[in-house]
């Protein structure tokens, strides 16, 4: 409570996205040379001039887990953005039409659920021939449950709210309401909820890469990375787990940190603190 | 109550034969050639395939094996594993029993540390405690769980040599005839790693929903008539997180799960999630689809009983006075 | 005054100063002042009223003797219990024992505990609670129900009980009579009474001026954070002439059996439009309202042109349900509603308007105060000024930043459209101090009369509703519990 929160909110929003942003376009725009082997180098622990250290084939870690990073964050993003869309779109649909549209949302929820989720992305990878393509479209469709759930139960509240029955005794349209009461609501959850999907998206894509379903292995993503490192974890280079592994944790935590403080400034009345 | 009771029984199983056609129909299209799985890398002649597609009953259409293969399932025959070449249910039978004990392990760690944790982050909110606690829970609960495992690993197991590395018994004896010290002793990581990435969430909604009962308007009338915080806690608090803390648990399942894969990879614990991967990976569609159902059919009896819980312990569900 | 001045003070209140910090919409922080500088005293065997419009803050003075403020308080000032400084440690003592709450709804019973239990708390022997139930006539078997299972009348009875266990002197009561049903709201103050009779101090913490002056000895004003004037309630009852502070005296005139009705049938005196002009009409109307436990059947009645009609009983008989079913939002269960003999036009601007209860609900909270008004239409500057409305202040704010009477002023503004030919008036006043109250009804009132509208006046308030309607129905008489 030091301080004015306002301030501090908008100053860390500031800084994760900065941050985020950072990894991003370092790792997009890094020359693939600074991971290519060097196997005069191999296997060395960090040191200022491999601060990760290097793996067996000689390729610097630093450089291979911020590029890992960016393309985690890339499909970490495309995922939440489009499973927030189709949360968005069914919760509403089943928010605004009720009765059965209502139960058919519900008991689909209830299916994704019902599979455990892990075993039903590697299905989904499986199906679409694994890769990059088949581990965004398992996240995709396996994340839009929860904030759909939400924008769903958040419609139906807003529809039997006062407001709202005044507004519709006024004579205005069901989509006027929609577009002056109902969507303004709605809108600030929906944006927490994108940006908080990320961790798990991102956190599912690299456990199902470490399993092997995910992107190929030739690409420099961090379950890849951590999967490799597996096998060297008895030979004591211990680097190659903690490093990449740390960073991740990292990229999940600024997002969490950015999400919590959207919603902070979007409806503080509503957020827990 | 019985009513509820039925209507959510009758729901699980509707939703379990959804599940069971889904995935069917998803194997179904998937690119898996399982001839090709079934002989490995030989290959085959065109002549040999048709055998095989036939003594497996591979060549009729998808209905017809659909029917075949959940019939089957219901009088417990799930078929024949193909990479193991056992029967399906004898080898989830097997794999299972490790796993349960793996699971059930760190069900119980996670729950006990997450409701222990919980209370006192609420009801010393705000202080340092709260704090070390809070980072802990969103620390574990932003790495994923074989990371978590692999940290284990490296520290008990490489750095102190405390802990095995791995399988389930030690190298060369037999899971049956390893004793009961030998088996503890290699499960104790798998099962911490699990437990200790389950312990977040838990420890989060306990601590929100004692935070709840402790604004509450009970609570303030509590303190009013002098009970102090801990005797709130005890009086009042318990019971009213109980609920809610059940349903949490056993929603858990469904993670406990897929964490169980996550683990089981990492510490090579011949388990369900071992098999789970290593069936995926190989184009063993049987023993796929018989985890895939065998494990929702968990999910759904842990929501069950979830459900059933709730609904036989809140007064207010059992006397019908809400919805 | 000079008998209390013979006896002990048992509870008092020295330059107490509540303020709390907040956040506001876009996280503005605002410091809040609730009480300044507030200083009462409770006497022995007496019963002081505090009244005060609704969130005006007077609980807070409630929780800052029972040390219950969140975390955000600054609290100055001090309180002493028989003469002791009221600190954390004396607290820890002294709760539940010698002062103690009565709590104010089921709410701050523990859902999930049988009563009997939590009646005997942690402090209350069995036989203290048994002898407690007999007193207040409650069965021994009441002590195994849970909070929910409990009537209206059984619950008032178990949340006074509470306090009656111990022999605490001091006795705080924080608004005991939340829209209670006026033989539910005599009885409790009845036993609240009787308790004084024992030589117990009462502090009723209350917005019910009128229920005050009944039964309380002496009555504090809280008005802005400040107690304004303090009398006894014998001066307030012989009227005008005995009240000095022009706010108590505003108060007093606000009352509905005073000046407030007065002022209105002064303005239409006795004239009343012929009522053949039939807006709505209920025919045998039936409907379940709490699922399968409580029906209410068989209603009739009519609501004309120009008439204004009462709808009464205690909360939770199923009032709102009514007005939904009469607004053509929920269908009833048997029977049908008619609106000029046929149906309610669905579409377009609906004839029947709402004025709820809680304002606060009725804006949506994400949109500027003026935005939600010209969402009906924009009323002139007159009717504005009228409510008191100040367009340049009020405005371009949110509803958050606004208190729940100046919201119900702009909830009254916007349902008065020149299309409008019924209102539904759905326990508008209930939460809102005796002078806005009256305010906002002279103008309701007024327009209605004017413009030769319908009004239904739904209500707990019977004395509101006498003074207001042409027409009383009593719900209460008419339900039957199945």
């Amino acid at each position: 409570m030091k301080g004015n929160r306002r301030t501090r909110t908008f100053i860390i929003i500031c800084v994760t996205v900065f941050l985020i942003a950072l990894i991003t376009i370092a790792g997009s725009v890094m020359d693939p040379e600074s991971y290519a082997p060097k196997f005069a180098d191999k296997n060395l622990g960090p040191s200022v001039s491999h601060f990760f250290g290097t793996d067996w084939m000689g390729r610097d870690m630093f450089c291979r887990t911020v590029k890992g990073l960016s393309v985690s964050i890339y499909i970490g993003l495309l995922a939440s953005i489009f499973s927030s869309v189709i949360g968005l779109f069914l919760g509403t649909f089943a928010g605004m039409i009720g009765g059965k549209a209502m139960a058919l949302f519900n008991w689909m929820v209830d299916l994704f659920m019902g599979i455990p989720h892990l075993i039903l992305l590697i299905l989904i990878s499986i199906l679409l021939g694994k890769g990059a393509r088949g581990v965004a479209i398992g996240v995709i469709l396996t994340h839009w449950c929860s904030l759909g759930r939400i924008v769903q139960a958040e419609i139906l509240s807003l529809k039997e709210s006062h407001f709202v029955h005044a507004s519709y005794r006024f004579g205005h349209s069901v989509r006027w309401v929609a577009i002056h009461h109902i969507i303004p609501n709605v809108f600030p959850q929906f944006v927490v909820g994108l940006v908080l999907m990320f961790p798990h998206a991102i956190m599912h894509e690299a456990s199902i890469t470490f399993l092997g379903f995910g992107l190929p292995a030739e690409q420099p993503a961090v379950g890849i990375i951590l999967s490799e490192s597996m096998q060297y974890l008895t030979t004591g280079m211990w680097w190659l787990a903690v490093f990449p592994g740390v960073c991740l944790l990292f990229i999940v935590v600024l997002f969490e940190a950015l999400g919590k403080n959207l919603r902070l400034l979007l409806d503080p009345v509503n957020a827990q603190m | 109550m019985y009513k509820k009771i039925i209507a959510s029984i009758l729901k699980a199983i509707l939703l379990l034969i959804t599940v069971s056609i889904v995935t069917f129909a998803m194997v179904e299209v998937s690119p898996i050639d399982a001839v090709e799985s079934y002989v490995g890398e030989a290959g085959v002649t065109n002549d040999q395939r048709e055998r095989i597609e036939e003594y497996w009953g591979l060549n009729e259409p998808p209905v017809t094996r659909y029917f075949k293969w959940i019939t089957n399932f219901l009088r417990g025959d799930m078929g024949t594993s193909m990479i193991y070449r056992k029967p399906v249910t004898q080898v989830i039978g097997e794999r299972f029993r490790l796993s349960l004990a793996l699971m059930t392990a760190s069900w119980i760690i996670s729950g006990v540390m997450g409701l222990l944790l919980g209370i006192v982050m609420a009801v010393y909110r705000d202080t340092f405690a709260d704090k070390v606690i809070r980072t802990y829970c969103l620390a574990l609960e932003s790495s994923p769980a074989f990371w978590v495992g692999m940290l284990l690993l490296l520290l008990f197991s490489v750095k102190f040599r405390l802990l095995p590395m791995g399988l389930a018994s030690p190298v060369g004896v037999p899971f049956d005839e390893a004793t009961l010290a030998q088996r503890i002793h290699h499960m104790i990581l798998p099962a911490l790693t699990l437990g200790l990435t389950g312990v977040s969430k838990i420890t989060l909604q306990t601590a929100e929903k004692m935070r709840q009962a402790l604004d509450s308007d009970y609570a303030l009338f509590a303190t009013s008539r002098g009970e102090g915080k801990w005797t709130f806690v005890i009086r009042h608090g318990l019971r009213n997180i109980m609920l809610p803390f059940i349903t949490l648990q056993f929603g858990a399942i469904s993670e406990l799960f897929g964490g169980s894969v996550l683990a089981e990879t990492v510490f090579t614990y011949p388990g369900l999630g071992n098999a789970t991967v290593q069936s995926a990976l190989k184009g063993d569609i049987p023993l796929f689809l018989g985890i895939a159902l065998f494990s929702s059919l968990f999910v759904f009896g842990g929501n069950l009983i979830a459900n059933i819980l709730y609904t036989v312990a809140d007064p207010r569900i059992r006397e019908g006075a809400v919805r | 005054m000079e008998m209390n001045e013979k006896k002990k003070t048992v509870l008092e209140v020295k330059d107490l100063s509540v303020s709390f910090n907040m956040y506001r919409r876009g996280l503005k922080q605002v410091r809040l002042d609730v009480i300044k500088k507030m200083n009462i005293s409770l006497h022995e065997g007496e019963m002081l009223a505090i009244v005060g419009a609704s969130g005006s803050g007077k609980s807070i003075l409630a929780h800052a003797a029972l040390g219950l403020l969140p975390k955000n308080a600054v609290v100055g000032g001090e309180i002493l219990l028989n003469g002791e400084v009221l600190d954390k440690k004396l607290r820890r003592e002294k709760l539940g024992k010698d002062l103690i709450m009565i709590p104010q709804s089921l709410t701050y019973l523990d859902p999930l505990m049988k009563v009997g239990k939590q009646v005997r708390g942690v402090r209350g022997s069995r036989e203290k609670q048994e002898e407690v139930f007999e007193r207040y006539g409650l069965k021994p078997e009441t002590a195994n129900l849970y909070p929910f299972e409990l009537s209206g009348g059984m619950a008032r009875r178990i949340l006074i009980a509470t306090a009656v266990t111990s022999d605490a002197g001091v006795i705080l009561a924080d608004e005991p009579t939340p829209g209670l049903s006026e033989d539910l709201a005599r009885e409790t103050m009845d036993n609240f009474k009787a308790l004084t009779e024992e030589g117990r101090a009462v502090l009723m913490i209350t917005h019910d001026i009128d229920l005050a002056a009944k039964y309380a000895d002496t009555i504090a004003v809280f008005y802005e954070g400040e107690i304004v004037d303090i009398l006894s309630s014998e001066d307030f009852a012989k009227g005008r002439d005995h009240i000095k502070h022009p706010y108590t005296r505003a108060l007093w005139e606000a009352l509905p059996q005073n000046g407030f009705a007065d002022a209105y049938h002064k303005v239409f005196g006795t004239e009343r439009q012929a009522k053949q002009d039939v807006l709505i009409e209920c025919k045998d109307v039936s409907f379940g309202y709490v699922k399968g436990k409580n029906i209410l059947s068989g209603l009739n009645f009519k609501i004309g042109r120009g008439e204004v009609v009462g709808l009464v009983g205690p909360s939770g008989l199923g009032k709102s349900t009514l007005a939904k079913i009469i607004s053509g939002y929920e269908r009833p269960d048997e029977g049908e509603v008619t609106w000029k003999g046929g149906k309610l036009p669905l579409k377009g601007y609906c004839p029947i308007q709402m004025i709820y209860q809680h304002p606060e609900k009725a804006l949506d909270p994400g949109m500027k105060i003026s935005d939600s008004l010209a969402e009906g239409y924009m009323p002139d500057d007159g009717l504005l000024e009228r409510l008191y409305i100040k367009k340049d202040l009020w405005f371009d704010r949110w509803p958050n930043e606004l208190s729940g009477g100046e919201l119900q002023r702009f909830c009254v503004a916007r349902v008065l459209g020149p299309r409008t030919e019924l209102i539904i008036a759905d326990e508008m006043s209930t939460m809102l101090d005796a002078i806005t109250q009256a305010q906002i009804w002279k103008v309701l009132m007024e327009e209605v009369k004017r413009r030769n509208l319908g009004l239904l006046v739904i209500t707990h308030n019977m004395a509101l509703a006498d003074k207001l309607c042409d027409r009383i129905v009593d719900l209460e008489k008419l339900t039957c519990r199945a």
